[in-house]
């Protein structure tokens, strides 16, 4: 075990392993949406709906503003 | 220096990955997968998948290639396949590609496959599992 570890230290260093161009990259991506079936909702129309109801309405209450402007110090 | 070696054989893939996320550094241009998985599991069957994405690696691409994702049930039923073009006209350049599948459903429990072919040739495959736990 010993002397393949020293193996492989000599091809490193002695250049064995060639160092190529950076190697170029292309980019590709892709959405595919399947048909959502009957009576299920997606994740995006859950959140619309959640949006859509009163289940956020909480946020709009005065307490919730517990940070104004004036908090705090400039970074 | 030794040059690198390149064969004529056409594209090979160097990876092929189920993740729940796929981010990419806007800045860098670096891809971060998230949540790999072999297996999904849920209550009950049918199972619909909400998101997940299919990440493949090509090399050795010089030209136009039609490329095709099929994902088969365990009866070797195919669920899903997409298809689509890529060019790429750099034989070292790598070809990622991201592909997000959202919805998909899965009618039994089981070993499913995702299957990648390029111009015609199978390049790559990835096994996963559907597991029902009541």
């Amino acid at each position: 075990m010993g002397s393949g570890m020293l193996t492989i230290r000599k091809e490193l260093s002695s250049g064995l392993i060639p160092r190529a161009e950076p190697v170029a990259n292309a980019y590709f991506s892709v959405t595919f949406s399947m048909e959502t079936p009957r009576g299920m909702l997606s994740d995006d129309e859950l959140l619309q709906a959640a949006l859509d109801s009163e289940a956020f309405d909480f946020w709009r209450d005065a307490g919730e503003d517990v940070y104004s402007l004036e908090d705090g110090e400039p970074v | 220096m030794a040059k690198e070696q390149t064969t004529s054989a056409g594209p090979t893939a160097v990876a092929m990955v189920i993740c729940d996320m796929v981010v990419r550094d806007e800045q860098t241009k670096n891809v971060s997968l998230i949540g790999l998985f072999n297996a999904v599991t849920g209550p009950k069957v049918p199972l619909r998948h909400d998101r997940m994405y299919v990440f493949v690696s090509l090399t050795n691409c010089h030209g136009d290639y039609e490329c095709r994702l099929q994902c088969k049930s365990p009866d070797e039923e195919v669920i899903f396949e997409a298809t689509g073009k890529i060019s790429l006209n750099d034989p070292l350049a790598v070809a990622d590609l991201n592909l997000e599948l959202r919805g998909l459903v899965f009618k039994v429990p089981g070993n499913y496959i995702f299957e990648f072919y390029c111009a015609g040739e199978l390049l790559t495959m990835r096994r996963f599992s559907v597991i029902i736990k009541e």
